[in-house]
């Protein structure tokens, strides 16, 4: 009595020549006891043949081209990530060298010329001065007309915007020629 | 000097060249190893377009890891290495497939040499079906099979390509076969075929 599972294993290396001379002559007297493991040992020959009679294919004919070509672009692509990284790594290095350079310069300048510091010190006063003065402004036109100020101020812009629009229209827009039909 | 040792040396010479920027010498590497890579890329997938990408894809990931190719292991096996795990990422990758007869590229390979029409309709038959057969089983099954039966690999051989153990290949090949003798089993009962091996 054969175990048809143990058999079956043993059909894989008998197909490739694998299997000792006594085991084969087993396996072959098991086979006639078992119409099963026959019908599976003919399925396996008939998938053995098949595949053993089919021919190795032939690649198409410019597939080495193809390949050399795909290689020129995968370096052309590399090229391009280098390039990219540098430019950005070089931006990346010259904005903080930009400021330490400016601040260096600037520094340079107030040691040589202590005047300039004072200079600069009586802009920020002027440049605070004329905001508290703009915003004490608004705050003064907000008591007289309430929630109506931005309204107000928007409309004014408008009006603004349009007088200024008119204006630079009638100085770039030719003349209407009038035709006098005698 | 034998010829494989003659082609070793030959091969060894075009893996230094390339390394050293020559890319002819790459291009007779594929010339010379582009017929078992491409077959091999077709039998994974069943798909002539797809099989030539995979084929260039296998090559060109040959070309870029050619570094670390170690030279006493066989070009060969090591390329078809590549192929074989790419084949199965993109089976992985991939949904559903449909094997059309169209896709069979058997008339473009085979056919054109004289033969008769009706010979040539069944080697196409014949291409579908194993075609078929392979479609069915997956892939880690499916690339001993073709290793073994298209690229005449010895198990040794197979173990390599796949970084697997003699047991293990001849375990895939044995289940590959079992799965596919069910099938065929099932389909045509009644389909008889010659005992050449007389058991």
């Amino acid at each position: 009595m054969h175990d048809c599972d143990t058999l079956l294993t043993r059909f894989s290396l008998a197909l490739d020549g694998a299997l000792p001379p006594a085991e084969a002559a087993q396996v072959q007297a098991d086979l006639a006891n078992c119409p099963e493991c026959h019908a599976r040992w003919r399925a396996m020959q008939r998938f053995d043949q098949t595949l053993r009679r089919s021919p190795l294919l032939a690649p198409p004919r410019d597939l080495a081209a193809a390949v050399l070509e795909r290689i020129a672009k995968q370096h052309a692509h590399d090229r391009r990530l280098v390039g990219i990284t540098l430019l950005i790594g070089g931006a990346l290095s010259l904005g903080p060298s930009a400021l330490v350079g400016g601040g260096l310069c600037l520094l340079l300048l107030l040691l040589i010329q202590p005047g300039l510091l004072q200079g600069l010190i009586a802009l920020l006063v002027s440049a605070l001065s004329t905001l508290q003065a703009l915003l004490v402004t608004l705050g003064a036109f907000h008591q007289v007309f309430g929630v109506w100020l931005l309204p107000l101020l928007a409309a004014m812009l408008g009006v603004g915007l349009l007088s200024l629009t008119l204006l630079w229209a009638s100085r770039t827009l030719p003349s209407p020629v009038i035709m006098i039909n005698n | 000097m034998t010829a494989v040792a003659a082609q070793q040396d030959v091969e060894r010479l075009w893996i230094r060249q390339t390394l050293t920027g020559d890319q002819t010498a790459f291009a007779d590497l594929v010339q010379a190893y582009q017929r078992p890579v491409y077959n091999l890329c077709y039998r994974m997938l069943g798909d002539v377009a797809e099989a030539e990408d995979a084929a260039q894809e296998t090559f060109l990931r040959g070309y870029t890891n050619l570094h670390r190719y170690d030279p006493d292991r066989r070009f060969l096996n090591w390329i078809l290495s590549i192929a074989s795990n790419h084949c199965i990422d993109r089976l992985r990758r991939r949904r559903i497939h449909w094997l059309s007869l169209e896709d069979t590229p058997l008339v473009e390979h085979v056919a054109g040499n004289g033969e008769p029409a009706q010979r040539r309709v069944e080697r196409h038959e014949q291409a579908a079906e194993v075609q078929a057969w392979l479609d069915q089983l997956p892939p880690p099954y499916r690339v001993p099979l073709i290793l073994l039966y298209w690229h005449d690999l010895s198990y040794e051989e197979i173990a390599d390509v796949l970084q697997l153990s003699v047991p293990a290949v001849k375990s895939r090949l044995h289940r590959a076969r079992k799965q596919v003798a069910e099938i065929i089993a099932k389909d045509a009962k009644s389909a008889e075929s010659p005992n050449p091996k007389g058991f």
